[in-house]
This record gives C-alpha cells, sequence and structure tokens, in this order.
C-alpha cells in the first residue's frame, strides 16, 4: 500500500476519523497499532508474523536488559538482540545474495558446488524497521532509555505506519514518549503544516520523481541507444528522481503522523544543495546516516583513535551502509566509493589546499564538485547490472560514441526549474505570504492545487525506490 | 544525564522531531468552543473539498479522449459530421476491419433501401482493443451529440466482461475515460455476477473504483491536456488513422493496409500448423453448443444500452463477427427477446468461408475479401430489417 493509492487515503480516512474520535489514548494506540497491521498486511499478511518476532524479540530483551543488574548479564541480552536481529536481516535479505556469490566465487576456481538457493522473499521495510527495534535496544542498553513496559506501545513504536516500510527511521527515545499522554487536536497537530507537507510530498513523488523515471529508465535499460548529453541529463534528472523520490516519502510519512499528532524525524536538509559531500551526508537520509553514526561509528572509535583508525571506521560504516541498500554487490561498490568520497574530502579540507578559495566561490565550486561526485555514483547504483554501467561511463566520458536517441529539450528546462523550485523552498520565498493568507483562501488554494496535482502524477502507479531497502 | 531521572513512563520527554513551520491559524482549532471549532473545521474541509471538485470538473471537460489506436482522431472526425451519418457500427479491431461501409452503403442502395435525405451512410466506429463496457461508454458519448439521421447501432457482440484484464494496459488512459460512474456502476454490477472468489471479486471491485477515482480525479492526464494544448497529441501504437484515411473508407481500414500480410498471417500459419483451422473452428462449435449462462450475463447493462439506443430513435443490432469462441449467450438473449436484431456470422457450419486460409489474417481479425463479403452479407440483413415492416 503506498501512500499515493487510494487504499491509502481510504485507510488513513479511517484511521484519523476514528482515532479523533477515540478519548483513552490506550484504545487509540490500540487503533494505530491495528491500522499499521492492517497497512502493512496489504503487502503480504505473512510479514506480519515476521515482524512481531522482531518486536516481541526486542521488547523481551529490553525488559530483560531492565531486569539484570550486572554488566555481563547486560551485554549477554545486547548480544542476543543484536544477534538475532541482524541473522533474521540476513537471512531474508543477504541469504541468497551470500550463496549467489560463493557459489560464484567457487566456480571461477573450476569448483562446480551445485548449490541450491532458497527463494526468500524479502518482507518489506524490513531493513527500516529492523534497525529502528534495535536501535531501541542499544538504547537501554547503554540507559539512555528505560525499557519500555508496554508492549502496545513498542509494537506500535516499531510498526506505527507512517514510517514503517521506508522511514524516517524513528529512535525510541524520541517517539515511545509521546505515547505517554494523549495527544491534542489543539496542542500536537498543525493542521496547514501537514497538509502543506502531505501535498508537497505527493507532489514530489508521484509528480515529479515518476514523472523522470518514465523519462530515463529506457536510457538505463538500453545505455548504447542514447547519446552522452542524455546520459549526463540522466544522471542530473536521476539526482532529482531519487530526491525526490525518497524525501516525498519522508515528507508525506511525517505528515501523516503529524496529522494523528505524533512528530518524526526530519529526514532531509535540501541535499541538493549540499556544497561538500559530508555536508551532503549530513542533509541525507539523515535518520540512516545518524544511526550508522550513533550505532556503528562512534563504537568503532569515530574520530578518537587517529587518522588512519577514522578513515578505516568511515569506510566500514559507508561499506555496511551500501550493504544495507541491497543485497547486491553495486551497492557495495556504491558504499565504498561514499567512504571513498568522504576520506578524500578529509584529506583535502585538512591539507593546505583545502582552506582555499574561500567564501563564495568555494561555495560554488564545492557545489558543483559535490554535485559532479554524487552524479557519478548512479551508473553504479542505478545500473541494472556492471555491463551497462560500464556501457554508460563509457559513454558519458566519449569513450564509446553512443547512440543517436536524445532526452529532448525541455528536459533541460525542467531540471533548470526544479533546481530553482529546490532553492526558493529552501529559502522559503513565499512562505511569509503564505503563512498570512486567512484559513478560507488556504483551503481554496490547497483544493485547487490538490486537483492539480493529482492531474500531474505520472500515470500508473510505481513503487518507491526506497521499498526495496 | 541517568534515566531515571526523567519524567514519564518511557524515562525520556519527548524531542521535537521535524520543525513544521508555525503558521499563523496553522490550526482548525483555536476558537473557545469546541462545537464552533468542529463547524468551523468542517466548513473548511468543505471549501477545500468543493475548490477541489471544482478545478477537477474543469481539468475533466478540457482532457482529449485517448489517442491509443486512433479513438480521438475518430470520434473527433464523426463527431464534426454527426449529421451525415444513418448507421454506425461499434466495436473492436473485429469490427474495425470486419465491416466497409462502402459496401455496407453500395448494397443497401443496390436493395432500394435508403432514408429521407436520400442513400443511407454508415460509419464505422470500430477501434482496436475496445471491449463493450468501453464501446458503450463511447456510444452513449456519441448518441449525446443527436446525430440526427441516426437508424441502426450495430453493436459488436460480446459479454459484460469485467474480469478482462483491460488487455494488460489496466492503468492506462484508455482504461481510465470510461470509467465514469455510470460505467463503474455496471461494471460492478458484472462482478457481482461472475463466478470469482471473494478475494478476486473484492480485488477487481476495487480496481473499477480506483479507476473511476482516477477519471473523476483526473488522475495521470495533466500532460494529455498539456500536449493537446500543444498540438503535440498523438497515438502511441502509431495505429491511428488519419483523417484523410477515415473519410476514404468511413472508418474502416483492411488488416492489410496495416499490415502487409506476411509470415504470420492466418494462411502461413495453416500451413505450419493445418490443425489450428479446425482447433479453431471446433472451438467455436463446441462454444455455440454449450448451455448459455445468463446468470452471469449482464442483462441490466444491455437492457439500458438498447434503451439508449431506442431513445435516440434508432434499432439496436448486435453483431456476432466469425471469431475465435462461441458465443451461446447472445443467441439465447435474442431468442427470448432481449436482443432484437442478432446478426449471427459466428457459424462456421453455415460459413465456413469466413475460416478458409485466405479468409483471415489470424484468429480474430478477417482478411480484405472476407471483410468485403460479410459487410455484403451484414448489409442485406440490415436492408431486410430497415425495410417498413422489417
Amino acid at each position: 500500500m503506498l501512500f499515493t493509492e487510494g487504499r491509502f487515503f481510504l485507510l488513513f480516512a479511517a484511521a484519523f476519523g476514528l482515532y479523533w474520535s477515540l478519548q483513552s489514548n490506550r484504545l487509540r494506540k490500540l487503533w494505530l497499532l491495528l491500522c499499521s497491521c492492517v497497512f502493512y498486511g496489504a503487502w503480504d499478511w505473512r510479514f506480519l508474523g515476521l515482524m512481531f518476532v522482531s518486536i516481541t524479540l526486542d521488547y523481551g530483551i529490553g525488559r530483560g536488559l531492565e531486569a539484570v543488574k550486572t554488566d555481563r548479564g547486560r551485554r549477554t541480552w545486547l548480544t542476543i538482540s543484536v544477534v538475532a536481529n541482524l541473522g533474521i536481516l540476513g537471512f531474508f535479505k543477504y541469504f541468497g545474495f551470500f550463496v549467489d556469490s560463493a557459489v560464484a566465487l567457487l566456480q571461477s576456481i573450476g569448483l562446480d558446488v551445485g548449490a541450491r538457493t532458497l527463494n526468500v522473499v524479502l518482507p518489506v521495510g524490513i531493513s527500516f524497521y529492523t534497525f529502528q527495534s534495535m536501535s531501541y535496544t542499544i538504547d537501554v542498553y547503554r540507559r539512555h532509555m528505560r525499557a519500555v513496559r508496554s508492549y502496545t506501545d513498542f509494537a506500535l513504536f516499531v510498526a506505527f505506519f507512517p514510517q514503517l516500510v521506508a522511514g524516517p527511521i524513528v529512535r525510541a527515545v524520541d517517539f515511545l514518549p509521546q505515547l505517554d499522554r494523549v495527544r491534542t487536536w489543539r496542542d500536537d497537530v498543525q493542521v496547514r503544516a501537514a497538509l502543506g507537507l502531505f501535498l508537497m510530498g505527493f507532489v514530489k513523488k508521484a509528480c515529479v520523481a515518476d514523472g523522470i523515471a518514465a523519462a530515463i529508465d529506457p536510457v538505463y535499460v538500453a545505455p548504447l541507444a542514447w547519446d552522452a548529453a542524455s546520459h549526463w541529463l540522466a544522471l542530473a534528472l536521476y539526482t532529482i528522481q531519487v530526491y525526490c523520490d525518497f524525501s516525498g516519502y519522508s515528507d508525506m510519512a511525517i505528515a501523516t503522523a503529524g496529522l494523528l499528532g505524533y512528530q518524526l524525524t526530519k529526514n532531509f536538509d535540501w541535499p541538493l544543495l549540499a556544497t561538500d559531500i559530508t555536508d551532503w551526508w549530513r542533509r541525507w537520509h539523515i535518520s540512516l546516516s545518524t544511526w550508522f553514526r550513533d550505532y556503528l561509528y562512534y563504537p568503532l572509535g569515530g574520530n578518537r583513535l587517529g587518522t588512519v583508525r577514522t578513515y578505516v571506521n568511515l569506510w566500514i560504516v559507508f561499506f555496511l551502509c551500501g550493504l544495507w541498500h541491497g543485497a547486491q554487490w553495486k551497492y557495495v561498490i556504491w558504499g565504498v566509493m561514499c567512504g571513498t568520497y568522504l576520506i578524500t574530502h578529509r584529506l583535502w579540507s585538512q591539507s593546505e589546499l583545502g582552506s582555499r578559495p574561500s567564501g563564495r566561490a568555494r561555495a560554488l565550486i564545492g557545489w558543483v564538485l559535490t554535485t559532479f561526485g554524487v552524479m557519478m555514483w548512479w551508473p553504479v547504483f542505478r545500473g541494472l547490472d556492471f555491463t551497462r554501467s560500464g556501457q554508460q561511463i563509457e559513454i558519458l566520458f566519449g569513450w564509446s560514441p553512443g547512440g543517436q536517441r536524445n532526452l529532448g529539450a525541455w528536459w533541460y528546462a525542467g531540471l533548470a526549474a526544479m533546481l530553482l523550485v529546490h532553492m526558493g523552498t529552501r529559502a522559503r520565498l513565499g512562505g511569509a505570504g503564505l503563512a498570512r493568507l486567512p484559513d478560507w483562501a488556504w483551503a481554496l488554494g490547497y483544493g485547487v492545487c490538490a486537483a492539480l496535482a493529482a492531474a500531474f502524477t505520472a500515470s500508473g502507479y510505481q513503487p518507491f525506490v526506497y521499498f526495496q531497502f | 544525564m541517568r534515566v531515571e531521572d526523567q519524567p514519564g513512563s518511557h524515562g525520556m520527554p519527548a524531542k521535537a522531531g521535524i520543525d513544521f513551520p508555525r503558521m499563523s491559524g496553522s490550526s482548525v482549532s483555536g476558537s473557545p468552543a469546541r462545537g464552533s471549532t468542529f463547524a468551523r473545521g468542517a466548513a473548511l474541509v468543505l471549501l477545500g473539498f468543493g475548490a477541489f471538485q471544482a478545478t477537477a470538473a474543469a481539468l475533466r471537460a478540457i482532457t482529449p479522449w485517448p489517442e491509443d489506436y486512433g479513438l480521438r482522431p475518430k470520434r473527433d472526425w464523426f463527431v464534426e459530421r454527426k449529421d451525415q451519418f444513418d448507421i454506425l457500427f461499434v466495436g473492436s479491431s473485429r469490427m474495425f476491419r470486419g465491416i466497409d461501409p462502402r459496401i455496407v452503403d453500395a448494397e443497401l442502395a443496390r436493395a432500394g433501401v435508403a432514408g429521407e435525405h436520400g442513400p443511407l451512410r454508415s460509419f464505422n466506429f470500430g477501434v482496436g482493443g475496445m471491449l463493450r463496457f468501453e464501446s458503450a461508454y463511447v456510444l452513449d458519448e456519441l448518441l449525446a451529440e443527436k446525430p440526427a439521421r441516426l437508424r441502426v447501432v450495430v453493436m459488436e457482440g460480446e459479454a459484460w466482461d469485467p474480469t478482462t484484464d483491460f488487455l494488460k494496459n489496466t492503468w492506462s488512459s484508455r482504461s481510465v475515460f470510461w470509467h465514469d460512474w455510470e460505467r463503474t456502476r455496471l461494471a460492478l454490477h458484472s462482478v457481482a455476477l461472475v463466478d470469482l472468489s471473494p478475494t478476486e471479486r473484492l480485488e477487481r471491485s476495487w480496481l473499477h473504483l480506483q479507476l473511476c477515482g482516477m477519471k473523476l480525479f483526473n488522475m495521470g492526464q495533466g500532460a494529455r491536456i498539456v500536449t493537446n494544448l500543444l498540438g503535440e497529441s498523438r497515438d502511441p501504437f502509431q495505429r491511428s488513422l488519419t483523417h484523410e484515411q477515415i473519410a476514404v473508407a468511413a472508418g474502416y481500414q483492411p488488416y492489410e493496409d496495416f499490415m502487409a500480410p506476411g509470415p504470420t498471417t492466418w494462411e502461413a500459419m495453416l500451413t505450419n500448423d493445418p490443425g489450428h483451422g479446425i482447433e479453431i473452428q471446433d472451438r467455436v462449435r463446441g462454444g455455440n453448443e454449450r448451455a448459455p449462462d445468463l446468470a452471469h450475463y449482464n442483462v441490466t447493462a444491455l437492457e439500458g444500452q438498447k434503451a439508449r439506443v431506442h431513445a435516440a430513435g434508432a434499432t439496436f443490432v448486435v453483431l456476432l463477427n466469425p471469431g475465435d469462441q462461441g458465443a451461446p449467450e447472445e443467441r439465447a438473449l435474442a431468442e427470448r427477446g432481449d436482443v432484437e436484431h442478432l446478426l449471427d456470422y459466428n457459424r462456421p457450419d453455415l460459413y465456413p468461408g469466413y475460416w478458409a486460409p485466405k479468409a483471415r489474417i489470424d484468429d480474430f481479425h478477417l482478411s480484405r475479401t472476407s471483410a468485403e463479403e460479410l459487410s455484403k452479407a451484414v448489409a442485406a440483413e440490415l436492408a431486410r430489417i430497415l425495410r417498413p415492416g422489417g
């Protein structure tokens, strides 16, 4: 069930209507948990069982951590949690990948092992809720929070439907306290802001991202048929597509939760305007990058153990970040590229040259280099296979002539317009005027914009890019 | 900071997440009285919904008909000349490739059947992939134009089958555009009639409701509106007839003019697989002899269509093309009077020539010579119907 589908609107109308008409906080939470089960079960009801295994496991481990007093006992509980969570994730997401890779390796040295792989179905959103659930036990272990007593509360924290399948990855310390008291319409809901954010997310996903996907998908299917200019344009457009796809989903998730009186963490902060690659990762998929920072990079020692160790830590973090994105070698390579970029940037900024130039020129050069760097990882990340990724890179740099087809001049104008809109929204152009509008004018304008957004969706439904992770 | 010191059962205060910009009047709440707050909120929701509906209606009015397979050019051409035609053939590519209006008109003239304005003229509104619900919508839209001389509507005989998967184009504009309230209601009625599991029934109903929603909210039609305004609309399948081509044969085009006969034609197919032709004929025979299952036939939809044709002052005729499946339901409906005129050529024993090697292009479509034969036969039947007392 996607946020842009009709059945989601029906589910949300039911969830919203009954939620706000119930007075009891306990009943409200039970109702939201039921709605979350319906939402998740719409993909495949069997996935629900697996999710509740994770929920029950970490709930129980949380209680166990609370009960034991010795450090050794607490470490044991934490180890069980990490092994069990990563074991589940590893089996459902990476089992086939590792077996296939091992078989390929053995075959390459002449050993035909004839291994059979299980056809394991990947449950939607498993990477997101596993990380979310695991962060809870780590936080309890670190005594950053107490173990939750209510099973319903913990289940709702993991399964809360606005953020269940594609984030933002919510921390227990941020979300669970919100369940303590009855949310009130007056104090906890900002209707105009939430509705506006939902519409913006809808436009990003259904109009922009899906529209771009329809145009550039053929470039990745048959790279040899397209000319070099189209390949460059496709890379730039894919940057916009993947941003609008994912941040659009996050916007809708945050807005949906906001209409129910809950706050989710910000996931994007205008990453397309980042002026260096470190800045990019501060702005892109913030809930994931901070998760890796807090639960992996810091425990590895962060930057406290010397320069070399810092680089090794960065490299490990992004290697695993790549693997988190998908059980394919291309994501691993992409992760390694990201880590290498960051290390290069650190080396550069710590050198004497790194302080020059300064001011606006530095920001502009930094933006160009960052954007170029980001675009250069897409042939690997988006490519359907390494052969076609290689073909695209060869055409991009003129090592291969490429084909005759081109994407059309309109897309250059569209790209420029999208960047200007991105900069405009960052500067909150028109925001003050919008805020001053009386409610009746705002409602009228919203109705008109919503109808236009519906009309300008790309035909047909397309799954969110980030659901596969 | 020790968590035991924190208030709340979870040990931590709520941390602010997303930084929603504060706007004046950003909540519909705020007035002291709960009742008036609710009323104000409801009024704003209604206002917003009204603006949404009004904008959607305005966009719907300028949304062009789908170009796919030449639907729109045919409609535009016909509407411009709607008062010139007496007979209208509506159906799929089997109608499009199977009936030549020039021959029908000539045969009717030779039979001495004419109208108040002189010789009768017919138009072929067959369009590739146009199944029953879509053709019903198209017919209603054409009737709404009030063609002044219309005397006969010939519909291709086909069940109101809601399980057909839109020729694998479920979300295309062609699937969306006919899902108005009336057709969606008919489709849901058909879903209730056909033999499906509860899950399939629910899924099928939901699919039609979604398509109806897409029609009402113009989902995904914006790009088509813009390209139409820019004059760049075109058939993505490149099967459209130009207005000149439509004028030449009044909407008809033999398959051979679209695609030169090659090794994939029926004749070549039968050369490679001589049993195929016999197999098709046996299938049609077997289907025709099967007991009709009218419990699953949406007679209500048929009655409604017939009534609308009658209201337009025309006679309702159903044509069974020589096909690849039996059609006992239409025959049973004709026998009990629900179809007043049935032209049944789907009988291999009576009309074996339509299944001869040179008679077809493939399992579904007739060749040029067969289409000419069928057109003559249909014209003879229409002459009988149109004569006084016919």
